[in-house]
This record gives structure tokens, sequence and C-alpha cells, in this order.
């Protein structure tokens, strides 16, 4: 009896190790989006694998691994936060659409039309996030990074759906705008458009 | 029976609606209104593609693994130990 038991935990043991570990550097990567500083990060990495491990028999063999982790991840970082559900702006999708339109044509008017396929945009990208209020980051992260549909994303951060449209537009147009201004900064592209105000960058 | 139209969105409507067509967040019938647009409207097209590129940006850039976890992943290694899990051999 004892014999089985701890086969069945060795087997555990290692699917653990085969199946949850080799994300680290992705979930890595993500609590550095989350908690905005590395040390944070990797105490949050840590916590993420943890409680993973403890609770390793609810997960379902076969499921995305990664997602599971990520979400374990999330939760641990807004249990940690204890952040005040804070009342936001609801945005006017669109006026966002048409603010992400000019920033189009003024790309394209400044040479900057294929961006995203010749820069290196990686620092600027991060850097952008994690200027965003978190709840903004958090959206671009599950719908984007993750896959979530819109009902999804909005069940799984308890906001309504026009919520997380309005705040995934503004901040794909805050990231989108930070982006071009890196590339113009770097040399790339003509004339450099007046920037948005810190208040807007920040998505508030 | 009616043929529908797929020619009677404007230019800014398809803007509009670009992110939410890329996410697949239309239904069919204005998805298909969409595709007929940007299949014969270049400039939105050239506005689909700059859209769609930045959006591959974004989930390729910020789903990438961290470059460097070698002392990270000793770190939790080591504290999955002195939760139970026998270190890797």
């Amino acid at each position: 009896m004892e014999l089985a038991h701890e086969t069945r935990r060795a087997a555990a043991q290692a699917d653990f190790q085969r199946v949850a570990l080799p994300w680290l550097p992705h979930v890595s990567r993500y609590a550095r989006l989350l908690a905005r500083n590395p040390s944070d990060a990797d105490d949050l990495t840590q916590e993420t694998f943890l409680r993973a491990y403890r609770g390793w028999s609810t997960f379902r063999q076969g499921t995305d691994c990664r997602r599971w982790l990520f979400a374990i991840c999330r939760n641990t970082f807004l249990r940690v936060q204890h952040r005040e559900r804070r009342m936001l702006a609801v945005h006017d999708v669109e006026t966002e659409m048409r603010e992400t339109t000019q920033l189009y044509w003024d790309a394209v008017g400044s040479g900057l039309g294929d961006v995203f396929d010749r820069v290196d945009l990686r620092p600027a990208l991060e850097r952008c996030l994690r200027a965003m209020l978190p709840e903004y980051a958090d959206t671009v992260l599950l719908v984007d990074v993750e896959g979530y549909t819109y009902a999804d994303a909005a069940t799984e951060l308890g906001v309504p759906v026009g919520t997380v449209r309005s705040r995934l537009f503004r901040a794909r147009r805050l990231l989108q705008e930070g982006l071009i201004e890196y590339a113009r900064d770097l040399g790339l592209g003509a004339a450099r458009p007046a920037p948005h105000d810190e208040e807007d960058r920040r998505g508030t | 029976m009616t043929t529908p139209s797929f020619h009677d969105l404007t230019c800014e409507e398809v803007a509009k609606a670009v992110w939410a067509y890329l996410d697949a967040e239309i239904d069919a019938e204005r998805a298909a209104r969409i595709r007929a647009h940007l299949d014969t409207c270049a400039h939105c097209r050239d506005l689909y593609t700059f859209e769609g590129a930045f959006l591959r940006t974004v989930a390729e850039l910020l789903d990438a693994p961290a470059d460097e976890t070698a002392s990270l992943r000793s770190r939790i290694v080591h504290a999955l130990a002195d939760a139970g899990l026998t270190p890797p051999r």
C-alpha cells in the first residue's frame, strides 16, 4: 500500500519535472512583465512553481500547462498585490481606433510602415508595458499572449466584455505609439509628432 | 434572394473594426463584409497588414522565454526540494 503511494508520488514528481519545469523561462518572462522589477519577479516565479507543485494533482494532463502556470502566476501576483479595485474610466473604443489609424498613417508617412518587421522592439515593448497601469497590461497579456477571447478575459478579470475591449484597444494603441517612438529614436523614419502627455501614456 | 452587398463598408468603418477582425471577435456576416472590402481596397489592406504585424510582434516578443534563468532555476529547484520534490537527476 505504502509502496503504491510512493510509486504514484514519484510518477507525479517526474511528470511535474517533465511537463511544468520546462516552462520556467516563459513563466519568468511573464512574471517580469507583471511584477515590474526583477527581484519581485523572481519571487513571483518561485511562488508560482511552488503553488503549481503543491497543486499538481489539479492539473489536467494533456491540457496547456503553460497557460495553467500563467494563470497561477497572475493569480498569485494579484493576491500578493492586494490591489484595490480602482475605478478606471472606460475609454471610447471608436476614439482609440481613430487614434490608432492616425498612428498608422503617421508611421507610413514617415517611412515606418514596416517597422514591426525590421526593428528589434523588445526593449521598448517591455518598457511600455511596465509603464502601463496593471489593468491594461493584464488585458494585453491575457488576449495577445495567452490567446483568451474577449469574453474569457472578461470572466478571468471580473469585468464586462466592453471593459476588456476598451482596455485592450487603449493598451495596444499606447504600445504601438511607444514602439513607433522607439523606432524614431533609433533614427528610423522622419518627422516626430507631438507626444501624448504622461497621464495618457499610463492609460489613465 | 438578395445577394448581400460586400462593398457597403467605408474605409473608416473597416479601420475601426480592424483589431476586432484580427482577433476574430466579429460576427461572421460582418467579417465577410470586411474581408470583401479588404479584397478590393489596397489602403485598408495595408492597414490590416500593419496591425497584423503589430499584434504578431507583441505576441511573439512577450511570449518569448526569459534569457537568463539558470540561477533562478537552481533557486526554484531548491525551493521545490524543500517542498518535497525530489531534485532532478
